[in-house]
């Protein structure tokens, strides 16, 4: 699969936390390689969260978050067995989307 | 009360085709993520606003009052090594936060990322952002009585946008 993205959660009591890694270049577009050419801007501009259908976070990112955006938060009263869902889309309108069980 | 200074579009290097007059609204707009590129800052801010004062404009832009406080708390290095992928935390003791602001005043644009939080969430939030060089790092929180902020300088040994 092309740029996944990991989810980890660590259940502590009530709460869970979650560690969201989505694999992706946020290339700003204004740096140069090795001829002098620019390399062209390719970044992540939003992710969506949500728990059981419900939308927990919406990230607005952008060029200055850095190279494979590693995000982490806390769900309180979380419940074991709820469906977590991580999607992101980027400036050139890809998307992806990843999903993991709460313990 | 001082009038609004008017904002300049970054010439050089930062003017390329296309990106341009997208970069002069977000600019103008005094919001937005960085599309200027954090590379550019020492460019950038010859001809921009001082940085402090873009900042305090983009607090304000998002929720008055906005004020200093210590219900909102930041983490992070503060002497930083390489500044490509700088770990912060922000995380605010307040109930019924909105959202969850990190702004820079040596990137371009003010804010790095922000985050709206739905019911059920912690009001905290981590993220890698790249620094440019030396300043200050900002954390806000959005709460029903506006928007409370932090600041912290950092140190950067090698900026992380090139």
């Amino acid at each position: 699969m092309a740029r996944p993205i990991r989810i980890r959660t660590r259940r502590l009591g009530n709460d869970v936390d979650v560690m969201v890694l989505m694999l992706h270049p946020m290339e700003s577009g204004l740096r140069k390689d090795a001829d002098g050419h620019q390399i062209p801007p390719h970044y992540i501009v939003g992710a969506t969260v949500t728990v059981d259908g419900r939308v927990v976070l919406e990230a607005t990112l952008g060029i200055a978050v850095s190279r494979d955006p590693l995000l982490q938060f806390g769900l309180e009263n979380a419940p074991a067995g709820a469906v977590i869902r991580v999607q992101w889309r980027d400036n050139r309108g890809e998307q992806q989307e990843a999903e993991a069980t709460l313990a | 009360m001082s009038a609004r200074p008017s904002v300049v579009a970054p010439r050089g290097a930062c003017a390329l085709s296309g990106a341009g007059s997208q970069r002069r609204r977000f600019v103008q707009s005094g919001l937005g993520l960085a599309l200027a590129g954090c590379g550019m800052g020492d460019l950038v801010r010859a001809e921009l606003l001082p940085p402090a004062y873009r900042v305090e404009d983009a607090l304000a832009a998002i929720a008055v009052p906005a004020r200093a406080s210590d219900r909102v708390h930041l983490r992070l290095p503060e002497r930083i090594e390489d500044g490509a992928a700088v770990p912060v935390t922000v995380t605010a003791d307040l109930a019924d936060v909105e959202a969850l602001y990190v702004l820079t005043d040596m990137n371009p644009m003010p804010i790095a990322a922000w985050f709206r939080l739905g019911p059920g969430m912690a009001p905290r939030i981590a993220v890698r952002i790249k620094l440019a060089g030396n300043g200050r790092v900002y954390g806000a929180a959005k709460g029903r009585d506006g928007l409370h902020w932090t600041a912290t300088a950092v140190e950067v040994l090698a900026g992380g946008c090139s």
